[in-house]
């Protein structure tokens, strides 16, 4: 009894503290923007371009960058019932969450109902700061270039929106990225919508499960091959069971020429 | 022992270098409550333009460091410090000295709400060195079809009613096709064809030179246009087809124009087939000249002698009141080659019918008379043109070859049924026929600073024409006819036409080059006019007095010395030709008409760019232009049933001195243009043409003397682009004074007209509404040395809106209105009204329109000109109430 007791203060003033440390400091604000990605994936075939929105939200120290289906994804599963049907929306599950404090990007990336957190540090990109100025909407932007995984952007970033981040993983500037198009125009990131909020922090989605990127890709490697052994296997903590009819069309692999990252 | 002093000095010197101390500037970044601020930004920024030069974050502990770079030493700087939700901060950094510096900042929380803001993803404009982008989708509404409908809303730039493309108030020099110059200046081609969503992009290249060669030995204050195409509208074929039924019985508008456009292939072919007013043959007019053509050539054969012009009016739109019966077709083909060279050709063929009812009232003021003419005159015209060009060239940096063969086709007939006082209606009828050919080659050749140009024309032309008048006023010239029924005057001119020309460049240093060019030009003409007159079947010719047999051969030497100096922000250049100018005349009976001319010229150009946004602009010219040698004669020559000319005296010459110049500003990033322009010109005419009128014929000959003429203009005009509430406006102000003089019995009469122009241009889009208005007004006086005086004002007004019916349909409302006051008079008001119901099948790719003009069925126009001492009243018959119903089918 005593014990419980004792177990329940602690968290009580566990909770009291963090409160008050949460209330002590400023409100945080961040901001979320929109953007429209498209990727030539295979050069063969360019006229077959991958397009996604993609939402980020950042603040002064990190931001989180994900699609923006997968993000209404999530807001839909949190607040949906059980027997609702909810479809998997297309579109990239990954999300990028930046650390700029800890110089560290962390890849979440889902597998079955577990999502694993890949750590590499944050590669810092040489911009060279080119003298042009250009308006978008009503932000005022001025252009940068710099080469980052073997391809060379070209960037508009706006200095009234303090955070040095962007999207994917560019990122350095002294302003948020609103535009950025590698040179080849195989890829480009464009700002669609940009708002700002009040009491938002930028964390990292919980549960995670850090990983290597080379036991990433066994597992998924392993998934592919023989999904119904692999559930067996690691289904331990699931509740529901999950059936995966072999499907033809999983063995075959795409073969892509141009991915996003050259180097 | 020197060698190794030398060494050690070099040593010294390098390591002196390479030790040379670094500036770092490190500090910490605050907030007001002394706690550390992570991901603050910290920028290093010139203090002379607020150009970023370096830039860092504050790190865990809320500190930041940053290597100033060397070499703004010698500049003064500003460091900032900001983050979201902090103020920004600055501080002037004053003394480098010290190696470190150390800067530490607190910064003031902001909780300025950056609200919900959607990002338009491409800027309206943008600019990129000498190339200004316009985002096609900025200015786009779902009802624009083509791309000339967005061209005239796009700030800074202005299409003229014949559609000439102005740039800051400068006509463009090319028109390009995703970079190709495919319609070699006939670019209303496109702009009226090429549909509005297949192009991304409308560049305006600035001080643009087309020929790659010459780019760094000349410079060009001109802009070029150039239409980068949507991948989508690229390898296949595009276009539409329209076909269009109506009321009056059988009204039709038809079309088909399909088009192609790849990397090495563009074709634009048109169909067309109107009655119903439409002028698609403008589509085929040579909108530019080729300005960076060397082949200068002079007095081409001045051709058209009897043509009756057309009676018309401004105001309102041609098809207002002019009817017609008009096929047009237009091939267009360009193919670039695996080496990047372009052949092209087009050919152009149309045969035009107008036909206007007008009444017109004609007064010519003099000191000594006045003349008066009031008449009303039935046009007809048909007309077969067929004119087409095959052209190979190779534009490279290196070297630029191009040979072009022109040819031209033409025949028009002319009628012209005038009533007036006569007891019997006079009628006159023309008959012009041109067939020309010409080619010209071209070479330049880039070799070190040196740059040589050779290029060859060489061209035939040949221009038969005829007037016949019938119940004319010539009986009192005419007299060895007494009282002719009908006089015909025969004209059979011939051109033989060479040019020849070489230049060499020189480029002294990257900023200066000069260069000389020494053209040889030499035209041989045949003109053989005679006027015959006669009563029913017989037939007088009056070779006395009424005859001209002249072959002059006219052969021209220019020098032009030309100094060009170029820098970013200046161009300058300067040209001094020197003309050489002779007319000798192989013929039996004309003497002492043989004439040399000498002329000293000069034409200097500078462009100042003081700002990035600034820009200066001052053209100053003396220059003598010599008539075509065919319009001296030694008898009358009759150009219409009024007008008699002999220009039995020298070969005019005029003498023009202007100065044009323009103050330019663009803000790209407000989308605002600007441009005040002044120029001032002053001219001298020899000989005197003089009038002298008898009964309604005026006898024009030539008088030993110079008239004199002066324009002095100014305008501003001023452009922007609103994104928040998509709307374009320009407004514009003009003021001219033009003074001239015009002899009458060899009286001179000086008269000055003065004209104000007020102009205001809107283009709206207010959510699924779109308003266009232009609105103009205009106030002319007039006067005279000898106490004449009038003044009258025009508004002319058109009001655009279109209103969404639906997803799929819309409502077009436009309205013309226009005013006109005259001192004393009452004023004129007319209204023209018309509505169009556009429903689109997206299913089919295709707009239905049932369009009705003229609402109110109304009859006449009336439109009133001053120029110089003549002022013209002209009323025409306007096209009654129509229906037209149009199926236009998209190939996308």
């Amino acid at each position: 009894m005593f014990i419980k007791f004792l177990t329940m203060q602690i968290k009580f003033i566990t909770l009291l503290i963090i409160s008050c440390i949460a209330l002590s400091s400023n409100s945080q604000t961040a901001i979320i923007a929109k953007y429209n990605f498209s990727h030539v994936r295979d050069t063969n075939n360019p006229q077959n371009i991958y397009k996604d929105i993609m939402i980020m939200t950042a603040n002064n120290n990190a931001s989180l960058y994900k699609s923006y289906s997968y993000h209404l994804f999530d807001s839909l599963m949190e607040h949906s019932t059980s027997n609702e049907e909810i479809k998997f929306p297309k579109g990239s599950p990954e999300q990028l969450y930046t650390n700029f404090t800890t110089q560290e990007i962390i890849l979440i990336r889902p597998l079955i109902n577990d999502k694993f957190a890949i750590k590499t540090s944050l590669q810092k990109t040489d911009w060279e700061l080119i003298d042009s100025t250009q308006k978008f909407g009503i932000l005022i932007c001025k252009k940068a270039r710099g080469k980052f995984r073997g391809r060379v952007y070209n960037c508009w970033y706006c200095p009234d929106i303090a955070v040095q981040s962007g999207p994917w993983k560019l990122n350095g500037l002294p302003g948020l990225i609103i535009n950025a198009t590698d040179e080849k125009k195989q890829v480009s990131f464009i700002l669609s919508e940009i708002w700002q909020t009040q009491n938002q922090d930028v964390e990292l989605p919980k549960p995670l499960t850090y990983i290597t990127e080379e036991k990433f890709n066994e597992m998924l490697e392993a998934l592919v091959s023989n999904p119904n052994a692999f559930l067996e296997n690691n289904n331990s903590n699931q509740n529901n069971t999950i059936e995966f009819k072999q499907n033809s069309k999983v063995k075959k692999k795409l073969k892509w020429n141009n991915p996003l990252e050259l180097n | 022992m020197k060698f190794f002093i030398s060494i050690l000095i070099f040593a010294f010197c390098i390591s002196n270098h390479c030790f040379a101390q670094k500036i770092i500037i490190n500090g910490s970044v605050k907030d007001t409550s002394n706690s550390k601020i992570v991901g603050a930004i910290i920028t290093l920024h010139l203090k002379k333009n607020n150009t970023v030069i370096a830039f860092s974050y504050t790190n865990i502990n809320g500190n930041y460091e940053i290597v100033f770079p060397e070499k703004f030493i010698h500049d003064s700087c500003i460091i900032k410090a900001t983050a979201l939700n902090f103020e920004a901060t600055y501080k002037e950094i004053n003394n480098y000295n010290n190696g470190n510096l150390n800067y530490n900042f607190i910064l003031k929380p902001s909780y300025k709400n950056l609200s919900e803001v959607i990002v338009k993803t491409k800027p309206p404009i943008f600019s990129n060195k000498d190339t200004l982008n316009y985002n096609v989708e900025n200015f786009t509404s779902k009802y624009d079809r083509s791309i000339g409908d967005v061209l005239q809303k796009l700030p800074g730039i202005e299409i003229t009613p014949s559609g000439i493309i102005k740039y800051q108030g400068k006509a463009i020099n090319k028109f390009y096709i995703d970079g190709k110059d495919m319609l070699d200046g006939r670019y209303n081609i496109a702009t009226t064809n090429i549909p509005s969503d297949a192009v991304d992009k409308i560049q305006v290249l600035e001080n643009h030179q087309p020929i790659k060669v010459l780019d760094s030995f000349s410079i060009s204050n001109k802009a070029a246009i150039n239409l980068v195409l949507k991948d989508k509208a690229r390898n296949k074929i595009i276009g539409k087809a329209k076909l269009g039924i109506g009321y009056p019985f059988i009204s039709t508008d038809n079309e088909i124009v399909p088009l192609f456009f790849s990397k090495n292939i563009q074709s634009i072919v048109t169909l067309k087939y109107n009655n119903v007013g439409k002028d698609y043959a403008k589509e085929q007019m040579q909108l530019y000249e080729d300005f960076d053509d060397p082949v200068i050539y002079i007095n081409n054969a001045y051709g058209e002698m009897v043509s009756i012009n057309q009676p018309t009016v401004s105001g309102i739109d041609l098809d207002r009141f002019i009817s017609n019966n008009q096929f047009t077709a237009t091939i267009n083909q360009l193919k670039t080659t695996k080496n990047n060279n372009d052949l092209k050709f087009y050919l152009d063929f149309s045969n035009n019918n107008p036909f206007v009812n007008s009444s017109n009232s004609l007064t010519q003021y003099f000191i000594n008379d006045t003349f008066r003419i009031t008449e009303k005159n039935y046009f007809n015209q048909k007309e077969n043109l067929l004119k087409g060009s095959l052209q190979y060239s190779s534009n490279k940096s290196l070297y630029n070859f191009s040979n072009t063969l022109l040819f031209k086709f033409q025949q028009k007939n002319i009628s012209s049924i005038i009533t007036n006082s006569n007891p019997k209606d006079i009628l006159q009828n023309s008959n012009y026929n041109n067939y020309s050919v010409s080619n010209k080659v071209n070479t330049f050749l880039k070799k070190g600073n040196n740059l040589f140009n050779l290029s060859l024309l060489i061209g035939l032309e040949q221009q038969p024409q005829q007037l016949i008048i019938l119940n004319g006023m010539y009986d009192t010239i005419f007299t060895k006819t007494p009282n002719p029924s009908f006089v015909v005057q025969d004209i059979n001119l011939k051109s033989y036409f060479t040019s020849f020309n070489v230049s060499w460049n020189y480029k002294i240093s990257s900023k200066i080059s000069f260069s000389n060019t020494l053209n040889l030009n030499y035209i041989k003409n045949s003109l053989n006019t005679l006027i015959s007159a006669g009563k029913q079947d017989s037939l007088y010719n009056m070779k006395n007095g009424f005859s001209n047999n002249l072959i002059p051969h006219q052969t021209t030497i220019l020098n032009t010395f030309n100094v060009n100096y170029k820098t970013p922000k200046l161009l300058f250049s300067i040209n001094i030709p020197f003309t050489f100018n002779s007319i000798n005349f192989n013929s039996t009976h004309i003497n002492n008409l043989n004439t040399t001319d000498n002329f000293f010229e000069l034409v200097s150009t500078a462009s100042y760019r003081f700002h990035k946004n600034w820009k200066f602009s001052i053209i100053a010219s003396n220059q003598f232009s010599i008539s075509p040698s065919i319009m001296k004669s030694n008898s009358y020559i009759m150009y219409n049933y009024r007008y008699l000319k002999n220009n039995n005296s020298i070969v005019p010459v005029t003498n023009n001195f202007s100065v044009e110049s323009a103050l330019n500003y663009r803000d790209i990033i407000n989308s605002t243009f600007v441009t005040i322009a002044f120029s001032h010109n002053n001219n001298n005419r020899r000989p005197i043409s003089n009038n002298q009128f008898i009964n309604q014929i005026n006898l024009n000959s030539a008088l030993n003397g110079s008239t004199n003429g002066a324009n002095n203009t100014i305008s501003i005009s001023y452009s922007k682009y609103l994104p928040k509430i998509k709307t374009s406006i320009t407004l514009q102000s003009l003021f001219s004074n033009i003074f001239s003089e015009n002899y009458s019995k060899n009286v001179n009469t000086q008269f000055t007209n003065q004209n104000f122009q007020l102009l205001l241009k809107t283009n709206s889009r207010i959510k699924e509404f779109s308003i266009s208005t232009n609105t103009k007004l205009n106030v002319f006086t007039n006067k005279s040395e000898f106490g004449y005086a009038s003044k009258f004002s025009i508004i002319e007004q058109i009001l655009t809106f279109k209103v969404p019916v639906n997803s799929n349909a819309f409502i077009t409302l436009n309205s013309n209105y226009n005013y006109i006051n005259q001192e004393n008079l009452k004023p004129i008001h007319f209204i023209f009204p018309d509505f169009l119901l556009t429903y689109s099948i997206n299913k089919l790719k295709a707009d239905i329109e049932l369009g009705a003009q003229n609402l109110f069925n109304q009859k006449t126009f009336t439109h009133i000109s001053f120029n110089g001492n003549i002022e013209t009243i002209n009323q025409v018959e306007l096209r009654p109430f129509q229906l037209l119903l149009k199926a236009t089918f998209y190939f996308k």
